[in-house]
């Protein structure tokens, strides 16, 4: 969202445009690809102007999905899967665009936030008009089974309508327990950067612009890695729910009922009613790793008896989060589970690189931003950098290793190139995509080197069994006494040396064996490195003698 | 010579390692002027068919090195000048890390880590940025965290003042770090990027497992900007936990070539001496040292310790400076030796600079190594001995060694080695008390009683960890041991004694 707000602010604060107005691109797009301004709305400095803005905005936004909400009912126990959105998206389709909500979600409650403040009066007519046109497309595609030629604005009407799905289901959930007081527990699964945070940032937001909700709910955010236990858990409720001075120092006998004297105190006066509390379980994971899973038990025992109104979010990326769970906490939970596994097509992908990179179209200074829209548009249809794409979208279809990428090359962009080229974007690539461990090889001593080499002598013959430093420096001597010319004879202890700093950057690694001590020239080892790396560090390699090569290749030391 | 502050930590934390209490005085060095080099990087790109592309590359960024450095809007001109030219050799890693960064009030990359060999000026490079731009930061060595406290405890403090850090509780969870944070953070809230600088962050992973990812995504979770800077030696993929993580961006700092290094050494030259000469001495040394050690600190200090001896001959007047033969003649056997000794940490410094002192006195000095010279009763060694070959032999060819009468057992039968590899390789193999004493009382020359007195001696081998002892200690009637000393050690033992251990070991028949 802070796209739009970069060009309001620009005129705000009335920068001179023309020098710096490259640098300010860059900027702009850098902020654009980092997430945390976006998700959490203005945070700090820049975008802390537009904040009034950004809440007109987003009250409206709410109106529209509201007004659907009031329409259709989401089955109470559906499984959001990828084929219950299939059979919804029509089956020619790529159907697997769930998890681009990440941006759609924004894009389209950006883009219909942007049409509302057009037509304020016409709201509810012409949101459900964007809902049927959607699902018209959808029907019609289910119909005919356009395969080959799907037109980018389909497939964002696609994908709008299957995260408007996703995100219209949760709302929905979360609304009951806000307004009528039903207790809910829900799982989101997804992979890591699949933006299970993100869809849920947008819900809350959404649940929060609710006149009806705003005033009566009440928000807990836990997070598995910083509550690492039960008891810095149930003070972080404590301190989140404002009830510290209501605990004071009262000792409790148990974990449930510390939380349940929490929750009694939320009550309104009349007692029959009391606030609705939703918490939040990042890593939702590590919570099952607690001493008795605790804190689990407990809230989704409450959310399964009619006690306080409870909504339990867990976000997880484990796919087997449900084996991890006791029987008595497993029963109590509502297995409720929202999948988001990414499945995008390379056209969508593209596109998303290019809405990512364009400026937008009130950018300060139009004459640049349709030179660098220009020039974009452009480096997309580039073979060389579509090959890039392809193979970063091959490696990960993740949007974080995207923006990675992205980032490194947008940063190489400064006043005496102002436009993003080619170049930059394979700059990026190579430094990604560059092995990491054959960039250490590369900065190894001969001697570090050669024993590497003996080790990998020994993995052939011997088949992986592991070795020790013995038979490394016996495999090094004979290579020393029968082939080499370049490499001198060196003491035990200097060899010694060498390997004990192969071992502390841990190319190789002692296998656990054995009870009792063992000297060091005699403890089992194991190559951390293929054989394949060694070969291609030994061709990298800056002036590698001639028979320190051979001898890598020949087949038996 | 400026010694670092953090020396008095880092000794206490490091002397276990192999290059211990030297480094503090070689980082004093680094720390007093650190000129560094540009590396090539030549990463091959074959995978990709982009060879030819690739091909301009380096032409490329040579013509746009320096003005890239200068380029970036937001930090005044002259720092970034002063700072490039104290970085000389470092300027491609400077100016990505600036554009990484960008201007001071952007929001940056949630977290990078950077990695690299030792002595690459990883934490160099940063740390002078931060330092010499003013930027707000933490810097942390996490080799002085014990605890995840003291890591808290450093980072408030460096942000928000002493006072924001003790408000942290006695044992402070993550938890109470991240609501502190936000705390203090909405209160002051960050107008530059505030940075986190984490040193040999190797170390967290033996702390909290939940502190490196939650660290990871800082920014996130405390809705600040702040970006954490990772550094080390070892490879990324060695740090990720079972479920994955945030990823950070990765930086490599690549070695320094041997031209660099000729570069770097040669900026601290000894003013009573012209910088040609130096170069020499450089080169000379590192033609001895070059293909075992590649770690700049080690190097500039091995220079320092041996460039009197280099300069010998020229003082007592029999060598000119041009006779570069001569003075390598001089110095190399002495380069070699100081591998054997100071370079393995066998010899302080200390002693090996009053070393050269007394060999221009008594020439005939012998350098020894530590084990080469252990004093043991007679007793004792010819235990040792034995204990050496149980160790070592298989206890079926005990028969050949030690009866005088050992039957009709054909020569070539016994010889006939049907293990792989040979004892010397797989090391020491357990055995029992009773094997041991059968095969002392073969060894020794003279007869002796079992007296209490010799299976003391025993147990003080056992303290001494020249044998070690298998299993537990409960067990009694029939203890099992192990010997572990090295066949040198052996050798230099059984020679004192005048036994020829070597007749003895079936590995060398």
């Amino acid at each position: 969202m802070c796209l739009k707000f970069y060009g309001e602010l620009l005129e705000a604060q009335n920068q001179p445009v023309h020098s710096s107005v490259s640098w300010a691109a860059e900027r702009h797009l850098l902020s654009a690809l980092m997430w945390t301004p976006e998700i959490r709305g203005p945070v700090a400095g820049n975008h802390r102007t537009c904040t009034g803005e950004d809440e007109q905005a987003e009250v409206s936004g709410s109106h529209w999905s509201s007004g659907h909400l009031s329409g259709s009912e989401a089955p109470a126990r559906e499984t959001v899967s990828s084929e219950a959105a299939g059979s919804a998206c029509g089956s020619g389709l790529p159907v697997q665009v769930r998890p681009v909500y990440c941006l759609c979600v924004c894009v389209c409650v950006v883009c219909v936030c942007e049409r509302e403040r057009e037509r304020e009066r016409e709201r509810e007519t012409m949101c459900v008009s964007v809902y049927v046109l959607c699902v018209c497309l959808c029907v019609f595609l289910h119909c005919v089974c356009v395969c080959v030629c799907v037109c980018v604005s389909v497939c964002v009407c696609v994908c709008v309508c299957v995260c408007v799905c996703v995100f219209r289901h949760l709302l929905e959930l979360l609304r009951r327990t806000a307004v009528h007081g039903e207790s809910n527990s829900v799982l989101i699964v997804g992979p890591r950067g699949s933006g299970k945070t993100m869809l849920l940032g947008c819900v809350l937001r959404e649940l929060m612009s609710l006149k009806e909700a705003q005033k009566n709910v009440l928000l807990v955010e836990l997070n598995g890695l910083l509550q690492t236990d039960d008891k810095i858990a149930l003070k972080e409720i404590t301190r989140q729910l404002h009830l510290e001075n209501v605990v004071g120092d009262k000792v409790f006998g148990s974990f449930a009922e510390n939380l349940a004297f929490l929750l009694e105190a939320l009550k309104k006066g009349d007692k029959s009613s009391s606030r609705p509390v939703l918490f939040v379980l990042d890593e939702f994971d590590l919570f099952a790793h607690h001493k008795n899973q605790t804190l689990l038990y407990n809230l989704l025992d409450v959310s399964q008896s009619a006690q306080t109104p409870v909504a339990v979010l867990g976000l997880t990326c484990r796919l087997d989060v449900l084996e991890l769970l006791e029987k008595r906490v497993k029963s109590r939970f509502s297995h409720r589970q929202i999948h988001l596994f990414s499945s995008l097509s390379f056209a969508q992908y593209l596109d998303v690189v290019r809405a990512q990179l364009s400026l937008p179209p009130d950018f300060p200074d139009p004459k640049f931003s349709d030179e660098w829209n220009h020039s974009v548009t452009k480096l997309c249809e580039d073979k060389t950098v579509e090959e890039i794409l392809r193979r970063n979208f091959n490696g990960s279809k993740d949007f974080r290793s995207l923006h990675s990428l992205l980032f490194l090359a947008v940063s190489r962009v400064s006043v005496s190139h102002s436009t993003l080229r080619e170049a930059d974007l394979i700059e990026a690539w190579r430094l990604i995509s560059v092995d990491s461990k054959a960039n250490v090889l590369h900065g190894l001593s001969i001697l570090e080197l050669c024993l590497i080499i003996a080790m990998k002598h020994l993995n052939d013959t011997y088949d992986g069994e592991p070795f020790n430093f013995q038979m490394v420096h016996n495999e090094f001597k004979k290579f020393i006494q029968r082939k080499s010319h370049s490499i001198h004879k060196f003491e035990k202890p200097v060899v010694m040396k060498a390997f004990e700093h192969l071992l502390q950057l841990e190319l190789v690694r002692p296998v656990d064996s054995g009870v009792c001590k063992v000297q060091r020239e005699y403890q089992l080892m194991r190559l951390m490195l293929e054989h394949g790396q060694v070969m291609e560090a030994l061709q990298k390699y800056p002036q590698c003698p001639t028979d320190v090569k051979q001898w890598a290749l020949s087949a038996f030391g | 010579m400026v010694s670092t502050p953090l020396s008095k930590w880092k000794l206490a934390a490091i002397t276990s390692a192999p290059c211990g209490a030297y480094m503090n005085y070689a980082e004093g060095l680094m720390a007093s002027n650190i000129p560094t080099s540009p590396q090539e990087t030549a990463v091959d790109f074959q995978e990709m068919g982009l060879q030819d592309k690739l091909l301009r590359k380096p032409t490329n960024q040579s013509i746009t090195r320096m003005s890239v450095t200068l380029q970036c809007p937001g930090y005044p001109e002259d720092t970034l000048r002063s700072l490039a030219e104290r970085l000389p050799c470092r300027e491609t890693q400077l100016a990505t890390l600036l554009a990484l960064m960008g201007q001071p009030d952007q929001y940056s990359y949630p977290s990078v880590f950077i990695y690299g060999h030792r002595a690459t000026g990883k934490s160099h490079v940063v740390l002078s940025i931060m330092k010499d731009l003013e930027l707000p930061h933490a810097s942390v060595d996490c080799v002085e965290c014990v605890s995840s406290g003291l890591l808290f405890h450093q980072v408030l403090s460096a942000f928000f003042g002493p006072d924001a850090a003790a408000l942290l509780p006695r044992c402070p969870s993550l938890s109470d770090f991240v609501r502190l944070y936000k705390q203090m953070s909405s209160n002051s809230p960050a107008t530059q990027t505030r940075y986190i600088i984490l040193d040999r962050a190797e170390r967290m992973r033996d702390m909290d497992f939940s502190l490196l990812p939650a660290l990871l995504r800082l920014q996130e979770l405390v809705n600040d900007n702040v970006t954490v800077i990772l550094l080390s030696e070892i490879v990324w993929e060695k740090f990720r936990p079972n479920t994955g993580c945030f990823e950070p961006l990765l930086f490599h700092f690549p070695d320094y070539s041997k031209a660099e290094l000729v570069q770097i050494l040669s900026w601290d030259h000894h003013p009573s001496y012209t910088p040609e000469l130096y170069a020499s001495y450089i080169n000379i040394l590192l033609g001895v040292f070059f293909s075992v050690c590649r770690d700049l600190r080690e190097l500039r200090h091995l220079a320092v310790l041996n460039f009197s001896k280099f300069c010998e001959p020229l003082e007592k007047g029999e060598a000119k400076e041009s006779d570069i033969h001569k003075l390598w003649k001089n110095i190399e056997p002495h380069l070699q030796r100081a591998m054997q000794t100071v370079y393995l940490r066998e010899v302080s410094s200390v002693q090996w600079e009053q070393q050269q002192m007394d060999e221009k006195e008594a020439t005939t000095l012998r350098v020894l190594s530590a084990h080469a010279h252990i004093e043991l009763p007679y007793y004792s060694k010819f235990l040792l001995i034995a204990a050496y070959l149980a160790s070592f032999n298989p206890a079926r060819t005990d028969r050949r060694f030690f009866l005088k009468s050992h039957g009709k057992i054909r020569k070539t039968n016994f010889l006939k080695k049907h293990e792989k590899t040979s004892n010397h390789l797989l090391g020491p193999k357990p055995f029992p008390l009773d094997r041991l004493m059968a095969i002392f009382y073969s060894v020794v020359d003279s007869r002796v009683a079992p007296t209490a007195s010799i299976f003391s001696q025993i147990s003080s081998l056992v303290t001494l960890q020249l044998l070690s002892q298998v299993g537990h200690d409960d067990q009694l009637d029939s203890p099992k041991y192990k010997c572990s000393v090295s066949l040198d050690f052996i050798l230099a033992i059984s020679r004192t004694v005048g036994f020829d251990v070597v007749k003895y070991l079936y590995d060398f028949l």
